[in-house]
């Protein structure tokens, strides 16, 4: 083969030694960057893989992923109508907020189960090829992104049926959501590298996350006495999940500060989950 | 260029711990020491922990084929795991200059339901091979894969093979590496396939890439690579030129010992009983055999020429191998079987089988014992460990009953020996053959015009 000097040049080196990858933190970042670019094709394999694999032994297909969705608006409706349990007024219907709410939660809950899920799920692979884990990662965001937007589609609908008005603060509560993926995101990176290798974590997360859903507004409204409005100024969640709701709606912010803090708190987590997570990965697939 | 460095190791060890729990525990361990920042190695051995790879060095240059072997559990897996960046070494360092591809795994990331096209780019995604260059080649892959009309079935209806296949075609269609890591990709699949992979290799070293080949395949490897790296319990114990290095590795201490000879015998001896029964008595659990069959080898015994037992033989001796055997007095004939195997079991070297009346006087009991010669005028068997086998069938009239069988092993050592000519001592091949040499020059005038006046 001949070779172009220059391309011989630019031959890229890589190092692996015993070293913690976190003393070079200049080469690391540039690596996850490198790699975050190239893994887009991998991250849309990937996706593409296990979307097309879901629906390809079912015979309703798709349509799956609408159905959901439409039972939790159907069921919230029934129990409201049947009086089963009241509930103070909301700003909007209240089965339509219980399932934009519902949609939130699950969207929260998603991102903090998924570097995990990831995980485990690219761990067998990541144990025979050298990936870019950032793949992983884009794949299980562009699922997120698939799944819930479908569902948010659903609600989009319902809005529309029920002629509920959608104000311009819909564009910032996009902004919202993602802090809110981002929030849940940095907790579950944190979690990776000991809920790799323990079970107990992975196992005890569905429980934790379903007392977490209770203590956050979504099946009642945001409660303002104390000692209850705790669950208002405590719970990281309710400031995201609530603004959403309320910029759609009436595209008025609540809570600015704690939100603030919240949304500046989820970038520098995020972050430091993502390295955490990427030099975690080597000293995992060994074990 | 030549001479540039593509792969450098350096003190490269790795420890592994061989209890689940506390392998968690010192998981956690490193994951801290990688947060806080450590940067000197653990280089002491925590409880149950062991050396899988010990201080390691080599260079590699462009358009080397380097070789690794050594038996199972010796740390070359754990050396390419660590080439690749998969897992991090212990201590040492590992430097690699350009693109490097795996073939560790064929079809990583294969998926059942998914056809055999999306799968190759799902594959070559994985690979890190962009959309459009699969779309160039899908061509090559395909007709390297020899799938056929099965490209648009789902993966799941694929034999093994076919799966092999893909994955190999993929792997190796689509990438130009500047180093190549190879596992014993090839251990799947029929000849005809190992041998279009091998060429497919060949071409790639051509091309002027690295190749790091990992093979129980000693054969190959020495046909294949420059240089060998031999391991041994994670130890390098040769490194260098290939015929070298394969030969240290043949003679590193033989595993097969006497223990693993009475292994093999006593699994023999289990097949044949339940070969004997019905799947009734199989199903029912009956382990004894039945009564009327008397049938036994006693003894197998390795003879020289004067009829003396002896531990050794050379190539071209006189081998006489006798049986001892034991029958009804019923029994008016007899098949003996005698065959020389590669210790292993893996080829039959040769296969001799007879009639025999048994003419041997009884010993007063209820059976007929007596023995068999089957003599060996040259032994043609190159120097190295065999095994001889020996069955001994008595044959029923009764059509619906299967003949009795019985079998034994021994195993037989070959030195090289004093009647072959100087110079004509072949290694490392399982048949000696007399041969000679003779040399010529053309006469020049004789000589084709194409050649022209080449010495």
């Amino acid at each position: 083969m001949q070779l172009d000097p220059k391309t011989q040049e630019t031959l890229p080196v890589v190092i692996y030694t015993h070293e913690s990858r976190l003393r070079r933190p200049g080469e690391l970042f540039k690596e996850i960057w490198t790699d975050l670019r190239s893994s887009k094709e991998l991250a849309w394999q990937l996706f593409y893989r296990k979307i097309s694999m879901r629906y390809r032994q079912s015979f309703l297909g798709p349509l799956w992923a609408f159905i959901p969705p439409i039972l939790v608006a159907l069921t919230s409706t029934f129990l409201r109508e049947s009086g089963v349990f009241e509930v103070g007024d909301t700003t909007i219907p209240y089965p339509i907020y219980v399932l934009f709410a519902t949609i939130l939660w699950q969207i929260f809950s998603r991102s903090l189960d998924m570097p995990l899920r990831a995980m485990g799920e690219g761990l067998a692979l990541l144990r025979t090829v050298r990936v870019p884990v950032e793949g992983l990662l884009l794949a299980a965001i562009a699922e997120l992104v698939f799944d819930q937007g479908i569902q948010i589609l659903v609600l989009a609908a319902v809005f529309a049926i029920f002629h509920v008005p959608i104000t311009w603060g819909v564009i910032p509560a996009v902004g919202a959501l993602l802090l809110l993926i981002g929030f849940g995101m940095s907790l579950g990176l944190f979690l990776v590298p000991i809920g790799s290798l323990y079970t107990d974590i992975p196992s005890a997360l569905p429980y934790l996350t379903r007392f977490w859903f209770f203590l956050t507004p979504i099946l009642y409204p945001p409660p303002t006495d104390w000692p209850y409005s705790l669950l208002v100024e405590l719970n990281p969640v309710t400031p995201l999940l609530l603004n959403v709701i309320n910029l759609t709606t009436t595209g008025t912010m609540e809570n600015v500060v704690t939100f603030t803090a919240i949304s500046l708190l989820t970038v520098v987590a995020f972050v430091v989950g993502w390295v955490i997570y990427r030099v975690s990965v080597p000293l995992l697939v060994e074990r | 260029m030549a001479d540039e460095i593509l792969v450098k190791v350096e003190g490269v060890s790795k420890k592994y711990c061989k209890d689940l729990k506390r392998s968690l525990r010192y998981g956690l361990q490193d994951l801290a020491g990688e947060l806080l920042l450590k940067h000197r190695p653990h280089t002491e051995l925590r409880r149950q922990e062991f050396w899988a790879l010990q201080d390691v060095n080599f260079e590699l240059r462009r358009g080397e084929s380097f070789g690794v072997i050594g038996v199972n559990g010796s740390g070359k897996t754990t050396l390419l795991k660590i080439l690749q960046g998969l897992i991090k070494p212990t201590t040492g360092r590992v430097t690699i200059r350009g693109k490097v591809s795996a073939l560790i795994t064929l079809g990583a990331g294969f998926q059942p339901l998914l056809t055999g096209r999306e799968n190759i780019y799902v594959n070559a995604a994985i690979l890190g091979i962009p959309h459009h260059i699969v779309d160039k080649r899908i061509n090559d892959i395909l007709e390297f894969a020899e799938i056929g009309d099965f490209i648009d079935a789902p993966v799941k209806t694929y034999s093994s093979g076919m799966k092999g296949r893909l994955g190999f075609a993929v792997a190796t269609n689509l990438t130009t590496p500047d180093v190549l890591l190879l596992d014993e990709v090839l251990a799947t699949g029929d000849w005809k396939f190992k041998e279009r992979c091998f060429q497919r290799m060949e071409e790639i070293v051509n091309s002027g890439a690295t190749i790091v080949f990992v093979s129980h395949l000693v054969p190959k490897v020495e046909q294949l690579c420059n240089r060998v790296l031999l391991l041994h319990k994670g130890v390098v114990k040769a490194l260098g030129n290939s015929s070298e290095v394969c030969e240290v590795f043949e003679s590193l201490p033989d595993s097969y010992t006497e223990r693993d000879l009475r292994l093999a015998n006593r699994k023999r001896k289990q097949l044949l009983m339940t070969m004997k029964k019905t799947p009734d008595q199989i199903l029912a659990g009956h382990v004894a055999e039945p009564a009327d069959q008397r049938l036994e080898i006693t003894a197998i015994e390795l003879l020289s020429a004067a009829e003396l037992p002896q531990e050794k033989f050379q190539t071209l001796e006189t081998l006489i191998i006798r049986t001892h055997y034991l029958c009804d007095p019923q029994a008016t004939r007899l098949k003996l079987a005698v065959q020389f195997l590669t210790v292993g079991d893996e080829i039959s070297i040769a296969h001799f089988e007879s009639f025999l009346a048994p003419h041997a006087a009884s010993n007063g009991q209820e059976e007929l014992s007596g023995y068999a010669d089957c003599v060996v005028p040259e032994l043609a068997l190159s120097e190295g460990r065999y095994r001889v086998s020996v069955t001994l069938i008595q044959p029923t009239d009764a059509p619906d009953t299967a003949p009795v069988k019985v079998m034994d092993l021994v195993s037989i050592s070959v030195v090289a020996g004093d009647r072959q000519g100087p110079g004509t001592k072949e290694k490392r091949s399982l048949v000696y053959m007399p041969s000679s040499w003779r040399f010529g020059a053309a006469a020049p005038q004789q000589a084709p015009a194409s050649i022209g006046d080449r010495p």
